[in-house]
């Protein structure tokens, strides 16, 4: 827009320099015409900022303004202002066919006007338009390998993702296998052990019932009831519209018993409030270092 | 161009009015911490605090100890190797002295916390710490906007948060979401108004880490007639999951049983996962519920330019949450 506009007041200090140099006589009205010329530039470009089929219109403008500048002042040179205004146009075809369209008037005016002694400016016009096509098509090019690029990128990152997704998923695995590793190395007491894996199951709350010392963990949101080790069946359980469910208020318990040589020595339970079946690989995990550490 | 009039002048296409609310906040720059150890403090705090003194109490896994004895961590410096983002809220529930760290794992880097944290730069901590700071007062403005879709005394909130330091007007993690609050207010407002109740979009600038601006915001409005609460924060990137586990439950299973029933009667499949990145929405709406498709895993979201990101991602997601929010709520 800056830049826009400072070709338009390149033109009109042009015009104003050659009226004044060779002391015309009608200076107010032509200076008043530039003055018209560069606001009404300005006014419209401010205006119509969000609309992008404006520029036409001020193309038009320039134009119609530059032949009569050309005709008026009969300066020739100045009609090959159109050429820096009309290479703004180079994002289509339908943008080359109207720029050079337009170009050709002031152009073919200063050539009458020059009483065909510029007649240089004719093959100046069509080298111009030769080279706005190279423009053009240099353009296309790089905008086909960038939609190339971005079409790339894009199946990458649908890639990226998918990978990352598998990958967070099996990291739960590989932190359960540290954290059980500390447990039996016993770095870690079984109460911290269930408040961490608390954190890598989708489970409401887990209970643990341990017969050797006879006491209850609970963690996360539910409570330890005594009765509940009445109910529960050794094996693996999945626990629903039970007496259990009643007891501790969730519709969902997975109840593993934890048993060494025929030994139960305590009920594990998770909680849950919508029943995730994704979870029972990672509870049978957890079940078998359980034993592995009451049997060392 | 500024986030907050990019937001503004996007919005502004629908014709809606938006309201505006102007808040600030106090914060303390930490210039320089002096101790016999060599500290480096990471983010801005809140309160101000000259000395900071304590027994040094080193941690492998926080939410054991949580457990065990809160009193005790209150009065110490917990010193842990490796610092993992979704730890941060059980720091924010025992809310220790200061927190001492080697190594960060962070998605998002914090910019203001209630305690404060240091990196160190040496192997060991001796049990006795005394920490000198010098601090800078530094102020904090920013503004929340919001619009109502509907009638009615009970609310439903779509809450967009955004943060101006992190994210730009062409960062992926801030084009997907905003697309997907475009297409909604988008439906909202064309296809089916809300009956009964109104529908509160409320955008706000989330670079304090601490929904802050939400938390001002609510000081206004009587809980009790919030009905529930959409979060669209990171979402619309693909992968997206349904959180349900931070500080608390954050759905209620009446609310998931149905949104469940109607993700399989439209046909899509959405994952339950527990939050690994550092959130305290939970804590500010209690006890309702809160709705959140976020998309994780999503590396390096913040800086990845969105001409990368599918359309289909953001079109899908804001489908099927317009469809939960006609059916269920």
């Amino acid at each position: 827009m800056i830049l826009e506009f400072l070709i338009r007041v390149l033109i009109a200090v042009t015009v104003l320099y050659f009226i004044f140099y060779e002391n015309f006589d009608y200076k107010i009205p032509f200076l008043s015409l530039v003055i018209f010329y560069v606001s009404l530039f300005f006014l419209l470009s401010t205006f119509f900022k969000s609309n992008r089929n404006i520029r036409y219109t001020l193309l038009f403008i320039d134009t119609v303004f530059i032949s009569i500048f050309v005709y008026l002042s009969s300066y020739p040179e100045i009609g090959l202002f159109i050429l820096p205004l009309a290479l703004n146009f180079t994002e289509s075809k339908k943008d080359i066919l109207i720029s050079s369209m337009m170009a050709v008037v002031p152009i073919f005016i200063s050539v009458y006007i020059s009483s065909l002694s510029e007649i240089a400016f004719l093959p100046l016009y069509i080298a111009f338009v030769a080279s706005i096509v190279g423009i053009y098509r240099k353009i296309r090019n790089e905008k086909r390998f960038l939609d190339k690029i971005k079409s790339d990128m894009e199946d990458l990152y649908e890639e990226n993702i998918n990978l990352r997704d598998i990958l967070e998923k099996e990291k739960i695995y590989i932190n359960l296998l540290h954290v059980s590793n500390q447990l039996l190395e016993k770095k870690l007491n079984l109460n911290s052990y269930l408040a961490v894996i608390f954190e890598y199951t989708t489970s409401k709350g887990v209970l643990f019932y341990d017969f050797n010392q006879k006491k209850c963990i609970a963690i996360g949101d539910v409570e330890c009831k005594k009765d509940v080790p009445k109910y529960i069946v050794p094996g693996f359980n999945i626990l629903e519209n039970t007496k259990v469910n009643e007891l501790l208020g969730t519709p969902f318990i997975i109840a593993v018993s934890i048993e060494t040589n025929k030994h139960t020595n305590g009920f594990l339970l998770f909680c849950y409030e919508v029943f995730d079946e994704k979870e029972i690989k990672l509870i049978k995990v957890i079940n078998s270092y359980l034993k592995a550490y009451f049997v060392s | 161009m500024k986030l907050d009039s990019f937001i503004k002048e996007e919005l502004n296409r629908f014709n809606i009015k938006l309201n505006k609310e102007i808040f600030s906040k106090e914060a303390f720059l930490i210039k320089r911490a002096k101790s016999e150890i060599k500290l480096s403090p990471v983010c801005l705090i809140n309160k101000k605090v000259n000395k900071i003194n304590g027994k040094s109490i080193k941690v492998e896994y926080i939410q054991d100890i949580l457990k065990e004895n809160p009193k005790i961590l209150k009065e110490a410096i917990i010193y842990k190797d490796v610092l993992m983002e979704h730890e941060l809220k059980y720091i924010l529930h025992i809310k220790p002295k200061a927190v001492i760290f080697k190594n960060l794992e962070f998605i998002n880097p914090i910019y203001l916390f209630p305690v404060p944290l240091f990196k160190l730069h040496e192997e060991e901590v001796p049990i006795n710490i005394d920490i000198k700071l010098s601090l800078k007062k530094r102020e904090i403005n920013g503004t929340n906007f919001f619009f109502d879709i509907g009638y009615g005394a009970d609310i439903f909130y779509i809450v967009f948060p955004y943060d101006s330091l992190k994210q730009n007007e062409r960062s992926l993690s801030f084009r997907g979401s905003f697309e997907v609050l475009k297409e909604i207010t988008r439906r909202l407002l064309n296809v089916t108004k809300p009956k009964g109740f109104r529908i509160r979009i409320l955008i706000y600038d989330h670079r304090f880490h601490f929904n802050y601006g939400l938390k001002k915001h609510l000081d206004n409005i009587n809980i009790s007639r919030v009905l529930s609460v959409l979060n669209l924060q990171d979402c619309g990137l693909g992968n997206e999951k349904i959180v349900i586990k931070n500080n608390r439950y954050m759905l209620d299973n009446m609310t998931e049983a149905l949104i469940y029933r109607e993700l399989y009667r439209i046909g899509i499949e959405v994952d339950r996962i527990n939050l690994f990145e550092f959130s305290d929405i939970d804590t500010v709406f209690k006890n309702k519920p809160i709705v959140w498709f976020l998309s994780y895993p999503v590396n390096k979201k913040h800086n990845i330019d969105y001409t990368f990101l599918k359309r289909e991602y953001s079109g899908k997601v804001s489908a099927f949450i317009f469809s939960i929010l006609k059916n269920v709520f």
